[in-house]
């Protein structure tokens, strides 16, 4: 059953488009993440759907209703800023209960919501204190209290955790996650980490130059991508993004289902993406391996991560074996993401092959 | 929404035409060829700025004017910048209340300081002299001149200084050319609004000029209480207005230059 | 007051050394600007002595003070003044929050270029706008000459010499004053404050109402306690706009002491003026708490 529809949208400001015919469609009670680096245009839809700045074209439908020219303040539609924006004037109660003071809900019921939200976030106590008196994380919690506390429609978050610091934000990332399923609100956030989204949404909305690359669960999002795009952006770390020059990569002969696909590509130029936790590094000249120069091993804790080096000079990380720095194979382990083929100058994706 | 911010910008534009407007009608007047301004003009001529360049009065005490801004100025800077370094890189006691003391002149009425002063410098033989008429002056610029200065030095960041001595500057060389050069900008406007404010006074100095210093606004409004307005008078104020008007335009269109 | 700045990495000078640079400036101020200001008092208890300027010190007399609070003419003049300066406050508090507004959610060169027209008058003195004003509002000058011109009135509106002209003047002369603090404040405030009370649902007047108000309250307080004190102490503006016809509490303290050289007497009014003023920031502190 779609809640929130869009279609067709469409801004700019002056010559440079910001969103470029942007359309999807979410479900009642989805936790939706928009994900894309600074400058996409994630922000930018989201203080649209808000209603704070308006398509030049397109359509926003909730709930069956037309949002499209329908001012901000008569949109029931709840948004947590990235800065929390706070009044600075007004006690934490006062803050949470302006939504319902411009909604013009009786006193008592108003005070109950107020409690009730603030019980949600764990600040009952802080009622009575002032913004400035408050850590950034409690900031943001009675900001997260103030837009629930209306209970909108929709519940916006834009970029919830970039403020926090490393700590808290795992801590704040479960506390959404138990948010969203106590209230059922359908959420869209805003975010450039693609963890936040891989580990928070039932689907992501990956956005690139004002348009959504690909919309799907996580899982779909890490290993099939639609794009080089898509392949670059998710995943810590993201896939390796190799270039197929004609006449293969020196050295190695691909498994033959790969070598198949490969060929049956065409004579276009091919990218290849291979994930680091598929690549396991072995001794030079074991079957079907990519030539390699092991540079280093990071360790990082729970893994480990090699750093390789291919003989026409492009960079693979992969799963270490045994083997000191020097010359070593690299070979695919056949568990996770299937080798991805793509087109080169568009950047779609061809093929995904089983090896 | 967009006709509300239509209805928005006129409004902001009227507000700011009606903040304007005597300055503009200033303008408009001084090229009335009529001795008389009349609205709407019979005709525009250039014979008030002409006439203008060529009364010797005049001349003479917009030249007391700039003589008597620019002692002021270089007065105010130099205590000011000397008293804003002292401010910002060291902790003398009572920093505080001096740094207020010095400011004092521009939260206290000017008015009443003024009756007072005349008192002060008549008593002690100095009223209508040319020094008690540029320490006047230097007592209402030097507090801008100090709140400039002081603006600027603490806005440039300390640890450029220290850059500069872990390199191997001596404290000395390293304020010369790290902060110093970055003050720059902030010093020449000390200097520019020091100098625009001691030109254009003539609260304090109406009551302490003396018939030998009359400077151009003391001159103008001795003339706009008695004797009615003289259309040389608006051809030099609008003079004076282009001046500013082309300075602020000339220092916005300036490229920024880098400190060597 | 400012909290002592962080020495951090620049290069600091020793206190002695400190006080040394800031000596010259301060001693100047005390001396020439502290000191008149102290004597002041002294000066407005002097009695007057015939055919001298140097007035008598020796018998400390409160003749002056009693002149002004027991002649209807002063207490008048007083309260003429304090009711103008009070137009005058509301009147540029009522347009400079607007225009400090919009300023605020300005950026780069079209700020700067718009802050500079406010403040183009405040750089040409008190004198050559009132020069202006004068031509602006003269029975020939451009209000009236529009309005005939439109044919919507047959004789000239007065407008100088009346107290609503040397209001008009004033507000116009202390504009800047006011649109400079509530700028400060408000340039304190993210204008995501606003769209925050936006998407909770604030129509564009409850958003002025509960959040624009409050958050410049500090700035307006200042604005117009800086107006107020101006408007109070002015005299050019008063003296040329009412063509001598409105006499304002300034003017006469100009008067005395410039024209009727009884300084005692100048110097009683100027202790006044500072009283009234001070009573003014009393007031105004006393509204900060009252913030909506």
């Amino acid at each position: 059953m779609t809640y929130l529809v869009a279609s067709g949208l469409q801004k700019a400001y002056g010559r440079t488009a910001v969103l470029s015919d942007v359309a999807f469609e979410v479900a009642q009670g989805e936790f939706i993440c928009l994900l894309g680096p600074s400058g996409c245009g994630k922000s930018t839809l989201l203080r649209l759907l808000a209603g704070l700045i308006e398509p030049d074209d397109g359509r926003l439908m909730l709930a069956g209703e037309d949002l499209t020219r329908r001012p901000a303040w008569h949109r029931d539609i709840g948004l947590v800023f990235q800065n929390y924006a706070l009044f600075p004037h007004l006690s934490v109660a006062r803050n949470v209960a302006f939504g319902l003071e411009m909604r013009g809900l009786p006193k008592a019921e108003a005070k109950s919501r107020v409690a009730e939200a603030l019980e949600l976030v764990d600040l009952a106590d802080y009622r009575d204190r002032l913004p400035s008196e408050l850590s950034g994380g409690q900031q943001q919690r009675v900001a997260i209290a103030r837009a629930i506390a209306v209970r909108p429609r929709l519940l916006l978050l834009d970029e919830p955790l970039s403020n926090l610091d490393a700590l808290l934000r795992g801590t704040v990332r479960a506390d959404l996650r138990d948010l969203h399923r106590r209230t059922g609100l359908t959420t869209i956030m805003v975010t450039h980490d693609q963890a936040e989204a891989l580990s928070l949404a039932d689907r992501v909305a990956v956005m690139s130059g004002g348009r959504i690359v690909q919309m799907g669960s996580p899982e779909t999002i890490y290993a099939s991508p639609d794009t080089t795009f898509v392949a670059s952006f998710v995943g810590n770390p993201p896939a390796n993004l190799l270039r197929l020059p004609p006449d293969g990569i020196p050295g190695w002969t691909p498994p033959p289902p790969l070598a198949a696909a490969i060929a049956n590509a065409g004579s276009r130029p091919l990218v290849l993406a291979l994930w680091p936790e598929t690549l396991q590094v072995v001794e030079r000249g074991h079957a079907h391996s990519i030539p390699a120069t092991l540079r280093a091993v990071e360790f990082l804790g729970a893994e480990r991560r090699a750093h390789l080096r291919l003989t026409d000079g492009q960079t693979l990380l992969a799963h270490p074996g045994e083997q000191g720095e020097g010359d070593v194979g690299v070979v695919l382990r056949g568990n996770g993401p299937l080798p991805t083929i793509f087109d080169a100058e568009t950047g779609a994706r061809l093929i995904q092959v089983a090896t | 929404m967009k006709i509300g911010t239509f209805v928005r910008a006129t409004g902001i534009g009227l507000i700011l035409l009606f903040a304007v407007a005597p300055i503009l009608v200033l303008i408009l007047a001084a090229f009335d060829e009529g001795r008389f301004f009349r609205f709407p003009p019979r005709g525009l001529s250039m014979r008030w700025f002409i006439a203008a360049f060529e009364s010797a009065e005049y001349r003479a005490s917009v030249t007391r004017s700039v003589v008597v801004a620019s002692l002021a100025t270089v007065i105010s800077v130099g205590l000011g910048g000397l008293a804003a370094l002292g401010l910002v890189r060291g902790r003398p006691p009572g920093q505080a209340y001096l740094e207020a003391l010095i400011l004092a002149p521009l939260a206290l009425p000017l008015v009443v300081w003024a009756i007072a002063f005349l008192q002060v410098l008549s008593y002690s033989g100095l009223g209508g002299t040319l020094f008690g008429l540029i320490l006047a002056h230097v007592i209402i610029t030097l507090p801008i001149a100090m709140r400039v200065i002081l603006a600027t030095f603490t806005r440039i960041d300390p640890d450029l200084e220290a850059a500069a001595r872990s390199l191997g500057a001596t404290p000395v060389r390293a304020f010369l050319r790290t902060t110093l050069p970055l003050a720059r900008g902030g010093i020449a406007g000390a200097a520019a609004l020091s100098f625009l404010v001691s030109f254009n006074d003539v609260v304090v100095s109406t009551f302490v000029a003396g018939a030998g210093w009359v400077t151009f606004p003391v001159r103008l409004y001795a003339q706009l209480r008695g004797e009615g307005i003289d259309p040389i008078t608006l051809a030099i104020g609008a003079m004076i207005v282009g001046v500013i008007i082309v300075g602020a335009i000339a220092t916005e269109l300036w490229p920024r230059r880098r400190g060597r | 007051m400012r909290s002592p700045r962080e020495a951090g990495g620049g290069t600091s000078l020793s206190p002695t050394l400190s006080l040394l640079f800031i000596a010259p400036a301060a001693i100047l101020v005390l001396a020439a600007f502290g000191l008149p200001f102290l004597l002041l008092l002294a000066l407005s208890l002097a009695s007057p002595v015939e055919g001298s300027l140097v007035p008598d010190m020796s018998n400390p007399t409160l003749a002056a003070y009693s002149r002004i609070l027991g002649d209807g003419f002063y207490l008048r003049t007083l309260a003429t003044t304090l009711a103008m300066s009070l137009a005058t406050a509301a009147g540029c508090l009522a347009l400079a929050l607007p225009l400090a507004h919009w300023l605020a959610r300005r950026a780069g060169r079209a700020r700067r270029v718009l802050t500079a027209i406010v403040l183009l008058p405040l750089a040409c003195g008190a004198l050559l706008p009132t020069l202006g004003l004068v031509h602006l509002l003269g029975p020939l000058g451009v209000v009236n000459g529009t309005l005939r011109g439109l044919g919507l009135i047959a004789s000239p509106l007065p407008l100088l010499g009346t107290q609503l002209g040397i209001v008009i003047g004033l507000i116009q002369a202390f504009l800047p004053f006011a649109v400079l603090p509530i700028l400060a404040v408000l340039d304190r405030t993210p204008p995501v404050i606003e769209e925050a009370a936006i998407t909770l649902g604030a129509t564009p007047a409850r958003l002025w109402v509960r959040i624009i108000l409050p958050l410049a309250w500090p700035g307006l307080l200042a604005g117009g306690l800086l107006v107020f004190c101006s408007a109070l102490t002015a005299f050019v503006t008063p003296q040329i706009v009412g063509q001598g016809k409105v006499a304002t509490f300034a003017m006469l303290a100009y008067q005395q002491a410039l024209q009727v050289l009884d300084w005692p007497f100048a110097s009683a009014l100027a202790v006044t003026m500072l009283a009234a003023l001070a009573l003014a920031a009393v007031v105004t502190f006393s509204l900060a708490r009252l913030r909506p």
